[in-house]
């Protein structure tokens, strides 16, 4: 699944740590994410889009 | 406590109580291999289970350790341990059928089945730092 988290966390100048921290994940989990390794759950996903103030859709995209 | 700190925290806790659990278990056969009467085979039923239950004391604290790694890291990293854990089983069982087939057809000989446990515990590691490495 293809997404916007490194645009978005870049445009907001943190880190992977920071996001992580953030979010109450792991930088590895942050770095899974970022590249495509790892979908989030859906609490994890709300999380994302909470964060960011933006709709579910708006970040992550299933190329359907 | 980043959750950065916690996962580190909890990964070392891990890895000590793997080493103390294995050594217990370890030490417990040796204990009871080396250290008591070797007429035990000959004990009634009831006396020997309380050994058996005995060695399985560590594996059974281990197991909990596990469970509360798991719970104590975020959702990515529980889902990699979920799935060290599924194929170090795989891989235990394998080992047993092949040890069991073998020794079965003369070309292997008697392996002890406590050796399950490194088998599991060896797989279980290398899952983990294989599948650790790949989400760096």
């Amino acid at each position: 699944m293809n997404n916007r988290l490194k645009d978005l966390r870049g445009d907001k100048g943190w880190s992977q740590q920071a996001l992580a921290d953030h979010l109450g994940v792991s930088r590895q989990t942050v770095n899974a994410l970022e590249t495509g390794k790892y979908d989030p759950s859906l609490p994890l996903a709300f999380k994302i889009g909470r964060l960011f103030g933006l709709k579910i859709e708006e970040i992550f995209d299933d190329g359907e | 406590m980043t959750q950065g700190v916690t996962h580190k925290t909890a990964s070392r806790r891990l890895v000590i109580m793997t080493f103390v659990y294995n050594i217990g278990f370890a030490g417990l056969i040796v204990a009871i291999d080396k250290l008591l009467d070797p007429s035990r085979n000959d004990w009634p039923a009831l006396q020997t289970w309380p050994l058996v239950l005995l060695v399985c004391a560590p594996l059974f604290l281990y197991a909990y350790e596990i469970v509360r790694y798991i719970r104590s890291v975020d959702e990515m990293l529980a889902v990699l341990q979920v799935r060290a854990g599924a194929i170090a089983g795989l891989v235990t069982l394998l080992a047993g059928a092949v040890a069991g087939v073998g020794e079965v057809l003369g070309v292997l000989p008697e392996i002890n089945t406590a050796m399950a446990l490194p088998v599991a515990a060896i797989a279980y590691s290398v899952a983990v730092a294989v599948q650790e490495a790949r989400m760096r």
